[in-house]
Parts: C-alpha cells; structure tokens; sequence
C-alpha cells in the first residue's frame, strides 16, 4: 500500500513538473523552425553563475539577489508578425495559460499592445510567472520559474533585454501600492 | 594497482581529448580563424597588468576560439555538433534561436558554445574554471581593443 502511495505522489509530482511547463513547450514546439520567432532559455546552471558575482550597490545586490533564486527563464518572442496573426497569437497563449490553471496577476490594455501576467503558486509561494503580451507586429510568451519575489521582479525587467519584460516594471509599482493599502 | 591507475589516467586523456575533438571535427575544416589561447597567452592579454584580469583567468587552462566561414552560416546544422556535448553529459547554460542562435554547454570545467547570424558564426571551447565575477574586466579589455590589437597582431603574421 505504502509503495503504492509513493509511486502516486512520484507520478503525481511528474505531472505537476510537466504541466507547469506545458504552455512554453507548447509554443517552443510549434515555433521551433520559424525564423521570425525567437526561442530562449536560460538555465538555473546559467543563474547560478549570478551568485558569485559581486554587487556594488544596493539595486545590483537586490537584482542579484533575485536572479539567484530563479530556476529558469524561457522565452519565445515574434517580431514582424502581422496584426491579425499577432492578435490570433495572444488569443490562444491567454487562452492555453488560464486554461493551465494559472491566476491573473495583471493585464494591460493599449492602443498599442495587450499584456497579461498570470503567476502559479504553490505553499504560498509564487514559482512561475509567465507574460503573454501581443502588439501590432510582435508577440512574446515569457515565462520565469523558481522562487520569484514580486517586489524584486522589477529589478530584473531593467536589466534584462528580453521583450516583454519591460512590463514587468509595473508589477514593483502595483505591489508597493498594494502594501501601503494593506498598511492604511 | 599500479596498471590500474595508468589505466585510469590513459582513459582521463582519451576523454579529455575526445571531448576536444567534437568541436575540432566541426570548426577546423570551415574555419576562417583560429585563435589557441594558453594561461601564458591570456597573461600577455593583459597588456595593462590588470590584477582582476589576472584573477580571473588564472584558471583558464585553454581557450579556443573560432571564427567560421562564410559557408557556414548559410547551413542551418551549424549547432548540430553541440549534440554530441549534450550526449556526454554536458549540461545547457543557455540556447537561443532565430534569425540569432546561442548555445552554450558546460561540464564540470569544461565550457563549449556557438554564436551565429548575420552571417557570422563563431564558436568556443573552454577548459579550466573561469572567474565570472571579473567578466566586467574581461569585457572592458574588449573594449579598450586589448585584445583585437593582440589577435590582429598574430593574424597579421
């Protein structure tokens, strides 16, 4: 009985690994011999190389800090996509992330792109944060897992050159206003 | 004991130069340039005596670089050799893919990667540890062309 409770929890935890990662391996795939999409990913082994560097200030210590503890980041950004295609795009990515089961963190509604930043938690704790955002002629699916600290994110969306990204920023805004609502 | 531990050693060599090989297959019949950097050759990089730069190459045991062909880059299988690292446990730093392809793999002490477009492809193979902290210097001696004077220097010979 007890082997089979283990070998439940083992399939169970594969299940939860693989579905955590089924919307970018989705669209890793699907993109995977398209020129015009950019596909990214970027290790923990790569993240790891973050810790033994030395921070100089106070953002740099805040931006390494949060860097070490992700696990990965993985990307895939279109640019020179039709409007109608870019627009279809976002659909279906917003579409695959709630269907995932994810919960709205943010959108952005603009004459000029569409974003929505959608997290997964788990014990309390947020492990994945994935961006879809879809523009007049771009389209970029982002996806950040690990331990992730909303009020550090905005530190690695100055630093990091990934479209998409530069979103992210407002998540430090929104967050401190949430706290000092909480406080008043 | 003592045909085992030559046995052990022989087989570290075979691996050590096997694992060289794959990027060597790949580069050295469609390469345009060729640079072979040694600790004593990294040391006369640094034309500044730059204490960091020393730091951080210390342990570079041997750095290859590679700039390929033309003809290269116009095959989409250039990073296809990357695969056969992947086969030998080598684990991904980073991969990006395009119109821009990055790869880098590394093992224990042992770094390889690719970098390609805009018609350019180049790769590397790096052995020994490498102090990252003191990339920011690496990069500044890039910058104040170090380095290229150097290069430019041997190709010129």
């Amino acid at each position: 009985m007890k082997k089979l409770v283990a070998i439940m929890l083992i399939l169970g935890a594969g299940n939860l690994a693989f579905s955590q990662g089924a919307v970018m391996t989705k669209y890793f795939e699907k993109y995977s011999s398209d020129e015009d999409f950019t596909k990214v990913s970027v290790s923990s082994k790569m993240f790891s190389l973050f810790t033994e560097l030395d921070a100089n200030t106070e953002d740099e210590k805040e931006f390494l800090d949060a860097i070490s503890k992700l696990k990965g980041l993985k990307a895939v950004v279109g640019e020179n996509v039709e409007s109608a295609e870019s627009k279809r795009i976002y659909a279906g990515a917003v579409a695959d992330v709630d269907k995932e089961g994810y919960e709205e963190l943010m959108t952005i509604t603009d004459a000029e792109e569409n974003v929505k930043i959608s997290i997964k938690e788990n014990g309390g704790k947020i492990e994945e944060l994935i961006l879809v955002a879809g523009g007049k002629s771009k389209f970029a699916l982002l996806s950040l897992y690990g331990e992730i600290d909303l009020k550090k994110i905005s530190k690695l969306a100055s630093s990091m050159r990934v479209h998409g990204m530069q979103h992210l920023r407002n998540l430090d805004d929104d967050y401190e206003d949430d706290d000092d609502n909480d406080r008043n | 004991m003592r045909n085992t531990l030559i046995l052990l050693v022989l087989l570290y060599s075979f691996s050590g130069f096997s694992q060289e090989s794959i990027i060597k297959d790949f580069a050295e019949n469609r390469r345009d340039i060729k640079v072979c950097l040694y600790p004593s050759t990294l040391r006369m990089i640094n034309i500044k005596k730059d204490p960091a730069f020393y730091e951080m190459v210390n342990d570079v045991e041997k750095l290859l670089i590679y700039i390929m062909d033309s003809g290269t880059s116009s095959d989409d299988s250039y990073t296809d050799w990357t695969n056969d690292y992947r086969a030998l446990g080598y684990e991904e730093y980073i991969a990006m893919t395009g119109k821009v392809n990055l790869i880098i793999l590394g093992k224990e002490e042992e770094y390889v990667g690719v970098s390609g477009g805009d018609g350019r492809v180049a790769a590397f193979y790096l052995r020994g540890a490498i102090a990252f902290q003191k990339i920011p210097k690496l990069i500044e001696t890039f910058e104040s062309g170090d380095m290229l004077t150097l290069l430019q220097r041997n190709l010129d010979r």
